[in-house]
């Protein structure tokens, strides 16, 4: 019973460490040999653990050599445009000028049901809507819609703005969130400060969250504001 | 590239360790195969066998911890109980004492074989 204990402890470390080295790409949409290498670890990863007749390395050798063959062909991949379409294909154009390449259609044994729950899941309900419908090499449809039917920006409405980055995330769970406040341009000295004028410290917050121009929101732990 | 890296190093080690494990295994074998003939002089000159076969089934125990890192062969079980089996034969001075050492050589062949990756062994 505890060598089946230890054999999983050590192959979950293995493989999440596999994984992580893979990239987050793996953890995203997955490439034809992507998949391949994340079939065959999950099912490599649980014989040494099933079968205590068969010894870790038997378990271990296979899982690092497919992780390393992985990203040694990734970076092949992104050297050898040949090889990357060998390998993973390349993207279909389904639907061009609203019109449906059936051929492509079929190559791709797409059917149209596959088609439609895909425009479906961008928000297209309507065909006809659709100027340009790329499959592409991890099976996802990317749509791009007819003009009339696409969504005002603010540049179709004349509204002037300025881009400006996002809030981020400066408190997490009572502790400074590494790199965060460097990166906005503030220091430790500023974020005591602000917190202080609100009568709090960084232990009590929960999440705090700031722009580049100071703009922040603040949420304390539960029992901090409880008590107030 | 970082990960390039480490992982031809991954790659590079696993290789190093393949190649060990086989280089073991062949070493391991020689040194069993003398034994083996030591054993089988002695049983047939009358010498020492008793020394011979402890001398032996050390060597196996060890021999067996190391290998069991490497493979999970039924060979090996098979090797073991033939080892174990050879004292008792030996005491009832049985004919089949003869038979095990050759199986022992035989299987202990066998097993360099299932490791050494040739056409036969990969597929």
């Amino acid at each position: 019973m505890f060598i089946v204990f230890f054999r999983a402890v050590i192959l979950y470390l293995i493989i999440v460490g596999g994984v992580r080295l893979m990239g987050k790409r793996q953890l995203g949409e997955l490439q034809p040999s992507e998949l391949v290498v994340t079939v065959l670890l999950s099912n490599i990863a649980t014989l040494p653990v099933e079968n205590t007749g068969i010894p870790m390395l038997m378990g271990i050798i296979p899982i690092f050599t497919l992780v390393s063959l992985d990203v040694i062909l990734s970076h092949l991949l992104m050297r050898f445009r040949p090889l990357r379409k060998a390998m993973c294909g390349c993207a279909k154009i389904v639907i061009s000028g609203g019109r449906i390449d059936q051929k492509v259609l079929r190559d791709l044994r797409f059917s149209v049901d596959d088609l439609m729950q895909s425009l479906r899941s961008q928000q297209v309900f309507d065909i006809a809507q659709v100027q340009l419908a790329v499959v592409e090499t991890t099976g996802q449809i990317s749509v791009y819609q007819k003009q009339p039917f696409q969504p005002a920006t603010c540049k179709d409405l004349k509204i002037k703005g300025e881009s400006a980055d996002p809030p981020q995330l400066v408190i997490d769970s009572g502790r400074v969130v590494e790199g965060a406040l460097t990166s906005l341009g503030f220091d430790d000295k500023w974020l005591q400060s602000t917190l202080a004028s609100k009568g709090l410290r960084t232990k009590d917050v929960f999440i705090m969250t700031c722009t580049k121009d100071a703009q922040t929101s603040i949420i304390p732990f539960e029992r901090k504001a409880a008590g107030r | 590239m970082k990960r390039l890296v480490i992982s031809i190093c991954i790659l590079v080690f696993i290789a190093a360790l393949s190649v060990g494990s086989v280089v073991m295994i062949k070493l391991g074998n020689e040194q069993l195969g003398e034994l083996v003939e030591s054993t089988e002089q002695a049983y047939l000159s009358g010498g020492d066998t008793k020394k011979a076969l402890d001398e032996l089934e050390s060597f196996w125990d060890k021999y067996y911890l190391a290998l069991s890192y490497f493979s999970a062969e039924p060979t090996m079980a098979d090797m073991t109980r033939a080892v174990k089996k050879l004292p008792d034969l030996y005491k009832a001075g049985s004919d089949d004492f003869l038979a095990e050492l050759n199986s022992i050589k035989h299987w202990s062949k066998l097993l360099y074989d299932t490791q050494f990756p040739d056409l036969s062994s990969i597929f």
